[in-house]
């Protein structure tokens, strides 16, 4: 019996070279890869929900045409989480600081608990509002860090500062939350 | 002894299910009100990723993305035709000009781009059409060769250019075969048209 190895997945700095060269296919990887996590960023951030997808196709969209512009210094993801960023910051201008947030369309869980649930669906609600009122640098830097798990350095690298003011925006993200949320 | 600095450090991880609490860890979190505090908010927002509500569908997106990415091309590539067309329209119009020129009633004399008295074009009808017999074929000067630096014109402005097409095809419309003589008529366009294409 002949032991089957996969082969390992490609890496994104692969799949941004097979797409640079006129693969379709790796763009689509990309996309199934991180469309996701970049809505749920998104959504995190303050987006409304209903926005979330036409603003997951246009991150999508500027990260392609500015392949360039992504050294792999930080991962993809980092990058596109930045890319969105910049285009919820710019929403949010158009509607003239208008916050996108909306409490009410939150899908609450149907689990065995809905007491426990509710509470922390409650929860969940308050952090997101709290997360949508917080300077733009410390929450993507909570959310890189609380979402994603990046480090500090890749957390800089990806939004331009350094590690030691990454995790300053960090810990004033976190306190000022805790103010908001109490 | 476990800090509350070290205990904030490990939450993402945790939260994440990358790692789990130690009972060092466990104990300092059920006595530190504020760790605790800090931990609610990091787990909260945690799941907010859980939230199937915002996870797009990725064959939908990946569509649509690639659907747009496509169009931007197509749009690129029908943009970079009209150019290109352009700018042979802009180059073949040159050297029609230069044909015009070279073959006109003072002969050689229109092989220097450079301003000529108007008297002799004016005075010499018809030059675009062959004469009748074979001799004056023979005795006919022979058009100097005009070079022209077609590269020039890539570095043109699009509006040079259109200012040169226009300038271009008043006097060329006009010399059709019943038509006027190019000479009679278009020469000063075809001055202000070689001024154009000396800059």
């Amino acid at each position: 019996m002949s032991a089957r190895t996969t082969p390992d997945p490609p890496t994104d700095a692969a799949l941004v070279a097979a797409y640079r060269r006129g693969d379709e296919g790796a763009a689509t990887e990309l996309v199934r890869r991180h469309a996701g996590p970049v809505g749920r960023f998104l959504y995190a951030s303050g987006a409304d929900p209903g926005d979330v997808d036409d603003l997951v196709q246009d991150a999508f969209i500027r990260a392609f045409r500015a392949l360039d512009g992504w050294r792999g210094e930080a991962s993809f993801r980092s990058w596109l989480f930045t890319i969105g960023g910049n285009l919820l910051r710019d929403e949010f201008r158009k509607r003239k600081g208008r916050r996108m947030l909306s409490l009410e369309d939150r899908d609450l869980p149907d689990h065995a608990d809905p007491h426990a649930d509710l509470a922390a669906a409650e929860a969940e609600a308050r952090v997101r509002e709290g997360l949508a009122r917080l300077p733009r640098l410390q929450r993507e830097v909570f959310l890189l860090r609380v979402q994603e798990g990046s480090g500090y350095e890749e957390i800089a690298v990806a939004l331009g500062t350094t590690p030691g003011a990454a995790r300053v925006h960090y810990h004033h993200a976190v306190k000022r939350l805790k103010e908001l949320v109490r | 002894m476990t800090t509350c600095t070290e205990l904030s450090d490990r939450m993402p991880d945790v939260a994440l299910g990358r790692a789990r609490w130690t009972p060092a860890e466990e104990r300092h979190l059920a006595e530190c009100a504020d760790c605790r505090a800090e931990w609610a908010i990091v787990s909260a927002a945690r799941r907010l990723t859980d939230t199937a509500l915002v996870a797009p569908d990725p064959a939908v997106t990946t569509a649509r993305v690639l659907e747009r990415l496509r169009d931007a091309r197509a749009r690129s590539v029908r943009r970079m035709r009209v150019w290109t067309a352009a700018a042979g329209l802009a180059a073949a119009a040159a050297v029609a000009l230069a044909v015009w020129t070279g073959r006109g009633p003072a002969g050689p004399s229109a092989a220097p781009l450079s301003p000529r008295p108007p008297a002799p074009i004016a005075t010499a009808p018809a030059p675009v059409a062959p004469p009748a017999d074979s001799t004056a074929l023979a005795t006919a000067p022979v058009p100097p060769r005009v070079e022209l630096p077609l590269l020039e014109l890539d570095s043109l402005p699009a509006e040079a250019l259109d200012s040169m097409l226009r300038l271009l095809d008043e006097p060329l419309a006009h010399a059709g075969p019943d038509g006027p003589p190019l000479g009679d008529t278009g020469d000063q366009e075809l001055e202000r048209a070689l001024a154009g294409l000396e800059g």
